[in-house]
């Protein structure tokens, strides 16, 4: 039966769409009977929407908690005079569907908007948590704009939801829906349902919050959903009831969740300036009188402020000038009930237009909660594991804050982030995070701030150049004729290429005869050689050995000048010079990073491409933790490095700043037997004093021209004198 | 001239004598050969359905569904076009037309029945083109070529030349361009001669029949064609046409009937002479229609072609377009021009530009970002083989047009007294014919396999008279429901109205009327918001309008401020004192522009000719 209703709600709902929002008439709904976890998840990626519904589970939770709440007033959110007992059901649940649909499909269209639309919005929370919060690090508001980006969009999208079905600001969905009603004589009992009812909104939420599945922000904002629904005072209360009961689990009291709420009304406006309100005729004065009447949920003209703040705060949001600076008012309220942890909220359903393909935020903490529930639906997240997921989510939020915080307060966030790895006694799920931001934050500094280093070869090859093509024509068929059929043909056409081309075409035979000639043009191309510098030869695998032993830096490098740091910007520059090239000639490379310390970490070769534009990537884990401990290196790692190796050439390159401890007469061989393999280059530089090791590399090197040794004082050195050096062979 | 010889329309002119209403005359005469042109054409050629459009007043929504040869389910309120509806109404229209479908589903064939029924031979020519440009000639009809002296000499048949009012071109796309564009523009270069081709439409004049004034109705072409190569591969031989060409005809892709006609189409009765039982039938549904006696009237063959273009010169069909039809039009040209970003940033430019100049206050400060919204329309846009250029928003009017002129006839036909209710039918281009035209033409412009623009349409034309809806609410208009018959419904029209009528209430001075259209157009621009993208390029727009109006008023304030309709009068501004006389202010202020449009047309910036007459709603008619 949930299955039924739920299609009968995608019916109505594109058929509303389709006078309402026209554009998305075609828009595809994918419906599923197994969500990853609880009853039921809603998410999209823009193009289309996938809801799966566990039908019983769902069912169970509807009778148990919704109905009994809602059962007694359930035709006054109708407007009619009863309901029957039978009917309370199939009616919540298809317009609770319905609510589901249009929340999906107008989140593209209402929040996030646009890319830039997502920026300001992460910029806005940033700047409320920060205010809030100075003494966060920022990291920590990082974080918690990264878990409250999500849930900021849901209410943006949820409170303009409740002005388009109630017809304010001259919105016609409410009508629209009454033609689609009408013309489809939806009836309860024998009354006609003529507009959508008041108080769907906050029915999922209900259901989390008894079921104790909300965290605080989610019940704060669910209780501020209660007083913005209803159009009766019992079933209001009766709602607000199941987020204060919540709230009160969480060591929140009534009447200081009641004090946050109207604080979070406050909010909204507290960051507004006088001016931009009195453009929209909104009195701030009058605006906070009425959110001191928010707790008296039956006086007689609650709903006349309920449609107060609907319509106003949906102006607000829809304004330019407004939008952003109400949010951050209303994030600095939230900011310290948001969790360092774990992110809140439906997932990133722009995040699939990003720069770098990346994908959504997380999938499956569906509840019957559309604020916990979903990820994206792109099938490339399938293939990506939720830690990626996770990384990415991170990694939108970051580049968001860094397109729109001023270039110091940026640099100032990578750095902070990218050293914020060992300093945080925070577990589970939020240490996870924080490693991921260390290496997000780190690859980001690093990209943009490694000067590039071209990549060139400087041999000369002759190559042959296009001088165009020379054309002829040739005669291809001769046809006689008549002085009828000459008298049909289009002699226009006739004359001017006789005279451009003194081609003889229509002739007399004799006879009272003609011959037509008909020729085609034929091209030949025509070539010359030069002699020309033809850049790289870009090899087909490239590995990076790299020293992050302690005497190279310690944890928190980025951005602190010590040996670590200048390696990365000579490794991400020479990975910036390779993409380039690689973009520019069509052709990828397999890139990995061998990092040795204490022990030999290493991750596997991929696409170079791949890589660099990945927010997230097992190389990069890899490439930007230094080990910080001694300098072994176990010689093992070179046959899983030979599994992975594309066919064609390779190349290794060797960066270390003392003596390498362990089997070194094994690394010897290894590199010996790679070498006497035609294919294999290595490039070792010794930094510093020179090693004994590298002193017999540099033998080895004398013998064979694709080994090369280079020993240079400091690794500043690297980049400026072997920049070009370091993925060449012979 | 004996009265057998002599055309039918001077016939019923005879007969009626000064009870002639030409009007009248016209409806019966254009019924009637719709009604016999089927009538005959029906007989053995089974309707192929092209197209079903609808129109739903109540939700300002078209719906166009492609039936693909389908004939479908009959239903109440909506236009189904076929074969023969695309053929009439290019006629009537004299819009070239293009069948474009797979070999056998009947194209030629269609195009051959309407033209053996409605001409008989020798006033139409058929025409097949092949791949080799030596023998394509496509104005073979009217050409003679002989070989003199070793040379060929090609000489112009007159005989022809106003003798032939149709052709059929078998694969246009095989032609030469520049040939075709000279046959659509009804011309024939010839030895350093240019002909005119078409048929010469009589006129009646001081109830007096003028054979010959000087005017033509221009050759009715239809042409067939294949599948391009690049559209559908298994038609390797032909090309695809010539953007020039391609952008004159009016192409509809015919699909194979075959299944939904079925057996019927061995019952189809093709016997007796087409042209014949045409004018036979025709004679007699016209003189019934106007209480005449056949033998009177009838029409004979040697005189038929000019009755033929007198009823279907395009100008008896032309109908007014309603403020409100071109505004849209303005608006659905403006958002399926290109990059809809870029777009919005040039009106937010023009905005700049004026309050510099005038400092009117009125400048947008944000861009429109790359939101869902805006890639659903570029995606319609990006499907273009080439943009909305100048021909295509005269396309659209002429299919509009059409649009409007086949609900006419067809409405009319199902009444109890079609004539009357033809002449009585409110005849104008409204909001419906817009929408639905454009959907054909941008249909027309698309690679094969494109997304449906018709949601896209329905997107500007749904947020468009939502927000001149909104605009008359605040207006306090006594009707603020949209209507699409209603003639002085736009957003721009009740802008500059409210305008006029507070500046007769105030300080009846050129400086006036601008504040009260800044304040307008205030209004407008305050109404943009973060997530209607489509609304905000079509308030940018008419904001940007509306200040181009404000800045000719500046620029001519002076001269405007005196400007008096005739010499004995007061100065516009003085003479009218009454709100109500709003309109007249318009007009004069209309006309004051046509004036120096044509006085200082080389000086006139061109932001004011792009802008003004569709600000103010006027053609020029100086």
């Amino acid at each position: 039966m949930v299955l039924k209703i739920l299609k009968n709600a995608e019916s109505t709902w594109r058929e509303t769409v389709r006078l309402a929002t026209p554009l998305d008439s075609n828009k595809p709904v994918i419906i599923g009977t197994k969500p990853r976890q609880g009853d039921f998840e809603a998410y999209t990626d823009n193009k289309r929407i996938f809801i799966n519904v566990d039908e019983k589970k769902f069912r169970k939770n509807f009778e148990d908690i919704i109905i009994p709440a809602y059962e007694d007033a359930c035709h006054l959110l109708y407007s009619m005079p009863s309901v029957p007992t039978s009917e309370v059901f199939p009616n919540l649940v298809l317009d609770n569907f319905l609510f589901v649909h249009f929340h999906e499909q107008l989140h593209p269209w209402l929040c996030p908007n646009s890319k830039q639309d997502e920026r300001k919005i992460s910029k806005a929370l940033y700047d409320g948590v920060k205010k809030k919060e100075p003494g966060l690090s920022k990291t920590d508001i990082l974080l918690k704009v990264n878990n409250s980006k999500n849930l900021i969009w849901d209410v943006v999208l949820n409170i303009s939801f409740l002005s388009k079905t109630a017809g304010y600001n001259n919105d016609d969905l409410e009508e629209k829906l009454g033609f689609v009603f009408a013309k489809n004589k939806r009836q309860i009992g024998k009354s006609p349902v003529t507009c959508y009812p008041k108080g769907i909104l906050p029915i999922i939420y209900i259901i989390s919050a008894n079921n104790r599945t909300t965290d605080i922000p989610i019940s704060l904002i669910g209780g501020m959903y209660s007083t913005l629904s209803y159009n009766n005072s019992d079933i209001r209360e009766k709602a607000l009831d199941f987020f204060l009961d919540d709230l009160k689990s969480k060591k929140i009291s009534n009447s200081d969740s009641i004090d946050i709420i109207k604080e979070m009304y406050r909010g909204f406006i507290s960051e507004l300036d006088l001016k931009e309100l009195q453009k929209k005729s909104i009195d701030k004065d009058d605006y906070k009188k009425r959110v001191a009447k928010i707790h008296d949920l039956t006086s007689p003209d609650y709903e006349i402020n309920q449609k107060y703040f609907i319509s106003t705060l949906t102006k607000i949001f829809d304004t330019y000038s407004m939008r952003y600076d109400s949010l951050k008012g209303f994030m600095k309220v939230l900011s310290p009930y948001m969790s360092l942890s774990g992110k809140q909220g439906s997932p990133d359903p722009n995040s699939m237009g990003s720069p770098g393909g990346s994908g959504s935020g997380e999938k499956g903490e569906g509840d019957s909660d559309p604020s916990g529930g979903g990820g994206s639906g792109d099938d490339s997240d399938d293939e990506k594991s939720q830690d990626e997921l996770d990384g990415d989510s991170m990694a939108n939020t970051l580049d968001d804050l860094l397109g729109e915080l001023d270039p110091k307060e940026a640099d100032d966030l990578l750095e902070e982030a990218a050293n914020s790895g060992g300093g945080y006694g925070m577990g589970g799920a939020g240490k996870n995070l924080l490693k991921k931001i260390d290496t997000l934050a780190a690859d980001e500094y690093y990209k943009r701030n490694a000067d590039v280093l071209e990549v060139r070869n400087p041999s000369q090859e002759n190559v042959s150049f296009s001088l165009g093509t020379t054309k002829r024509w040739k005669l291809v068929r001769t046809d006689t004729l008549t002085p009828a059929d000459v008298s049909r043909l289009n002699h226009g056409p006739i004359v001017n290429f006789q005279r451009s081309t003194g081609l003889p075409v229509l002739i007399e035979a004799g006879g009272g005869f003609f011959k037509l000639n008909q020729y085609v043009l034929e091209e030949t191309p025509q070539k010359s050689y030069n002699s020309q510098l033809t850049g790289i030869e870009i090899p087909d695998n490239w590995v990076f050995f790299q020293d992050s032993s302690g005497s190279m830096g310690s944890k928190s490098y980025v951005g602190t000048g010590c040996k670590f740091d200048i390696l990365n910007r000579v490794k991400y520059g020479l990975q910036k010079g390779l993409y380039k090239v690689c973009k520019a000639m069509k052709k990828d490379l397999k890139f990995g990073v061998v990092d040795f310390s204490d022990s030999t970490h290493y991750s596997g070769l991929d696409s170079l491409i791949k890589v660099y534009e990945s927010r997230s990537h097992p190389v990069k884990d890899v490439s930007l933790n230094p080990q910080c401990g001694n300098t072994y290196f176990n010689s093992g790692v070179f046959l899983k490095i030979k599994k992975d190796l594309a066919p064609g050439k390779s190349i290794y390159t060797f960066i270390t700043d003392g003596q390498i401890d362990g089997d070194t007469s094994s690394l010897y061989r290894r590199i010996d037997e790679f070498s006497n393999e035609g294919n294999h280059s290595f490039v070792f530089i010794d930094v510093g004093s020179a090693s004994t090791f590298g002193r017999s590399i540099e033998s080895m090197g004398k013998s064979k021209q694709n080994v090369l040794y280079f020993h240079v004082s400091n690794i500043k050195s690297i980049k400026d004198k072997l920049g070009s050096i370091l993925v060449r062979y012979k | 001239m004996p009265n057998n010889k002599k055309p039918m329309l001077e016939k019923i002119l005879d007969t009626v004598g000064k009870n002639f209403s030409e009007e009248k005359v016209h409806a019966a005469m254009l019924l009637s050969f719709a009604e016999s042109m089927y009538s005959i054409v029906r007989r053995d050629c089974t309707p192929s359905p092209f197209y079903r459009v609808s129109f739903d007043k109540t939700n300002h929504c078209i719906e166009m569904e492609e039936t693909k040869g389908h004939s479908k389910v009959p239903k109440k309120n909506v236009l189904d076009i076929n074969d023969m509806d695309l053929l009439l109404m290019c006629d009537l229209r004299e819009i070239p037309g293009l069948l474009e479908g797979e070999t056998g589903v009947g194209k030629t064939f269609g195009i051959q029945r309407y033209l053996s029924t409605v001409f008989k031979e020798g006033q139409y020519f058929s025409h097949r083109l092949s791949a080799n440009a030596f023998l394509n000639n496509l104005f073979q009809h009217f050409q003679e070529g002989k070989m003199v002296n070793g040379m060929p000499v090609v000489e112009a048949r007159k005989d022809r030349i106003e003798r032939t009012a149709a052709g059929v071109i078998d694969e246009i796309n095989r032609g030469d361009p520049n040939e075709t564009l000279q046959l659509f523009d009804n011309e024939m270069h010839l030895g350093g001669l240019i002909y005119k081709l078409g048929i010469p439409i009589p006129e009646i004049k001081s109830g007096a029949y003028n054979e010959n004034t000087g005017r033509k109705k221009k050759m009715f072409l239809v042409s067939a064609q294949n599948p391009s190569s690049s559209d559908d591969a298994k038609f390797t031989g032909t090309m695809q046409l010539d953007a020039a060409v391609d952008n004159r005809l009016l192409k509809i892709y015919m699909n194979n009937a075959a299944a939904s006609a079925g057996s019927t189409l061995w019952l189809g009765d093709g016997k007796g002479k087409r042209h014949e039982l045409f004018l036979n039938d025709f004679s007699k549904r016209t003189a019934k229609k106007l209480g005449l006696d056949e033998k009177l009237i009838a029409e004979d063959d040697d005189t038929w072609l000019s009755t033929y273009a007198w009823i279907t010169d395009s100008s008896k069909t032309d109908k007014p377009i309603l403020y409100s039809a071109i505004e849209l039009a303005d608006l659905m040209t403006s958002v399926f021009s290109g990059n809809l970003i870029n777009y919005y940033k040039y009106e937010k430019q023009v905005l700049t530009d004026w309050n510099s100049e005038l400092g009117t206050g009125i400048e947008i400060n944000e861009d429109l970002q790359e939101t869902e919204k805006v890639k659903k329309i570029h995606e319609v846009t990006d499907s273009f083989k080439v943009p909305i250029i100048f021909r295509d928003i005269v396309q659209i009017k002429k299919v509009a047009d059409i649009l409007a002129t086949l609900k006419n006839i067809k409405d009319s036909l199902r009444t109890k007294d079609p004539v009357k209710n033809y002449v009585d039918i409110v005849k104008c281009v409204t909001v419906r014919e817009v929408a639905e035209a454009t959907a054909l033409v941008a249909r027309n412009k698309q690679r094969a396999n494109s997304v449906s623009p018709v949601y896209g349409i329905n997107e500007v034309l749904n947020q468009y008279c939502k927000l001149t809806e909104e605009y008359m609410k605040e207006a306090k208009r006594l009707h603020p429901q949209f209507d699409i018959y209603d003639g002085d419904a736009g957003i721009k029209n009740i802008a500059i109205y409210r305008a006029i009528r507070e500046n007769i209430s105030g300080s009846r001075d050129i400086d006036g009327l601008i504040k009260e259209i800044v304040k307008e157009s205030k209004k407008l621009v305050g109404k943009i918001s973060i997530s209607e993208d489509v609304r905000n390029v079509m308030i940018a727009r008419s904001a940007s309008d509306l200040m181009t109006l404000c800045g000719f008023l500046d620029q001519y304030k002076q001269e405007l401020q005196v400007y008096k309709e005739t010499e004995t009068e007061k100065p516009v501004l003085q003479k009218y004192k009454k709100p109500t006389d709003a309109n007249k202010i318009l007009e004069a202020i209309g006309k004051f522009y046509c004036e120096k449009q044509r006085d200082d047309a080389i000086t006139m910036p061109d932001i004011y000719q792009h802008r003004i007459q569709r600000t103010l709603g006027i053609e020029n008619s100086l």
